[in-house]
């Protein structure tokens, strides 16, 4: 094959040199949710390459190991010697559910504590070799198109397998799931129980529930050097009446007379109290808002109150 | 080679009709093709556009055949660009994201009134080899001539110049069209 090297100074080279250089180090791409946000809609293949995305973060690596005897592999940025492959993983929602991103992940990948590993399915791309009297050695039995500098990524990406991945060392944003993890962990309100009449109520008038303890709550945190946003918010309410029923809300409630969850009660002492479930999105160092796939309670101080049986009673108005 | 068999079958028909010249009356028309000749060029259905049809030499299942097939492709990405139709780089491509991508940036566009001007794109090399399941798939380059798009009012909407792309694809062979489809394109 005739070969012009000076011919492949083209803008290609140039993005893969530096994607090949960046390869020891692990990279984060945020791609832009949809076509709309494409700030200018270039139609050529690099601009549509450079611009496609479906959301996702694709964790790439300099070498993944073969699997130890639990069946987990290793990833890492340090590169072999002469490396054959670059490697990226990515997790299998985010390959059969990259827009919509409602798939709960499978699979059970071994708990080591201190180590973050997850499945995901891992795919290689060919690197070029060293030149050998001018020739190009070949990888998996394919050699570059023309000849290309070492290390420059050529070909096709090809699924190596889906398994247990060690990602630790590639320290990759939280996930979902740690980030989930980590909002489980933190101090959420405790949605305080109002009602009223405050005191004592009244058998035929019936006791408002609200709460007026903030229903939204913004942490900052930091996971593994990563300042990881959460924002809560009270997603629904369950009022445990005291008297053996549930009133579920997405409402907080509020005081007479925008009253919106009231209850009807017979005389007797009641202890009512509120179940508040909390959903929250979160963004890692500013970027793209997502949701936190699972949401987490927390009870509040219960309300004590009794209900009076009242009787109507004729005085007169001259005693 | 088609055309070797494509000679030897009119050599065969001329020899049926010559052994039926004695005493019966000839059919008036001709035998319609026999299944068993499915392969030969005679006997595909055309694919494409009919003015830039699928040429017979990129219906091999062989590494030749795919590297036509991807020349090919590319001719068809060209001419949807210049028509703003993305139809029959449709039909080549198949559960493929990155012709997904191209294919929707073009209707967008098309449904905008945009219009493409330049583009061109055209195959440079390839290093294509077969895998076990009977796809192709390897490395090949393209260049594409710098691309202007244009609004409905002549104005310039987008500016990409010419360049050079490194790219990945994975073939997969569809036998009832005897034809390839795109399955992979990865731009490196």
């Amino acid at each position: 094959m005739a070969t012009n090297r000076s011919s492949l100074g083209y803008d290609a080279m140039g993005r893969q040199l530096a994607r090949a250089a960046a390869v020891a180090t692990s990279v984060v791409i945020f791609f832009l949710a949809s076509s709309t946000a494409w700030a200018v809609p270039g139609g050529s293949i690099g601009a549509v390459h450079s611009e496609l995305g479906h959301g996702n973060v694709t964790l790439e690596a300099a070498d993944v190991s073969s699997a130890d005897d639990r069946g987990v592999r290793r990833a890492s940025n340090a590169p072999a010697a002469v490396p054959m492959y670059r490697w990226r993983l990515q997790t299998p929602c985010q390959i059969s559910d990259p827009a919509t991103g409602g798939c709960v992940s499978g699979g059970v990948c071994p708990a080591v504590p201190g180590r973050l590993i997850g499945l995901y399915v891992v795919q290689r791309q060919r690197l070029a070799q060293p030149l050998i009297d001018g020739v190009q050695a070949p990888v998996d039995g394919g050699a570059p198109a023309e000849l290309l500098p070492t290390g420059t990524p050529y070909g096709n990406w090809v699924n190596d397998a889906q398994s247990c991945v060690d990602v630790t060392d590639l320290n990759p944003p939280p996930s979902p799931d740690e980030v989930f993890r980590y909002f489980q962990t933190l101090p959420l309100p405790q949605l305080t129980t109002r009602q009223q009449p405050p005191g004592e109520a009244l058998v035929g008038l019936p006791v408002i529930f609200f709460t007026d303890s903030p229903t939204t709550q913004l942490f900052t945190v930091d996971i593994r050097g990563f300042t990881v946003d959460i924002a809560a918010t009270a997603s629904t309410y369950s009022w445990d009446t005291g008297d053996s029923a549930v009133l579920t809300t997405t409402d907080p409630g509020a005081p007479y007379p925008n009253a919106t969850i009231t209850h009807d009660y017979s005389s007797g002492t009641y202890t009512a109290s509120l179940t508040t479930t909390w959903s929250a999105t979160y963004s890692v160092d500013g970027g793209v808002q997502a949701d936190v796939p699972g949401t987490t309670t927390t009870q509040g101080a219960p309300a004590t109150f009794t209900v009076l049986q009242a009787r109507t009673v004729l005085t007169n108005p001259y005693d | 080679m088609r055309l070797v068999q494509v000679a030897a079958a009119a050599a065969v028909g001329i020899a049926v009709l010559a052994g039926c010249s004695g005493g019966e009356t000839a059919n008036e028309t001709l035998p319609s093709t026999s299944s068993s000749a499915a392969g030969t060029a005679a006997s595909l259905p055309p694919l494409g556009p009919p003015d830039l049809p699928m040429p017979d030499e990129a219906r091999e299942q062989t590494p030749a055949g795919a590297e036509a097939f991807l020349r090919y492709y590319m001719a068809v990405y060209t001419k949807a660009q210049v028509e703003m139709d993305s139809t029959y780089l449709r039909q080549f491509s198949q559960e493929c994201s990155f012709c997904d991508a191209l294919i929707q940036r073009l209707d967008e566009n098309a449904a905008s009134r945009h219009t493409y001007d330049g583009g061109a794109v055209t195959l440079r090399a390839t290093s294509l080899t077969p895998d076990a399941d009977g796809a192709i798939e390897g490395a090949f380059t393209i260049d594409q001539a710098a691309l202007t798009i244009h609004d409905e009012a002549g104005a310039t909407v987008s500016e990409d110049p010419q360049a050079t792309y490194s790219c990945g694809a994975v073939l997969t062979w569809r036998p009832t069209e005897a034809a390839w489809a795109m399955t992979q394109w990865d731009v490196n």
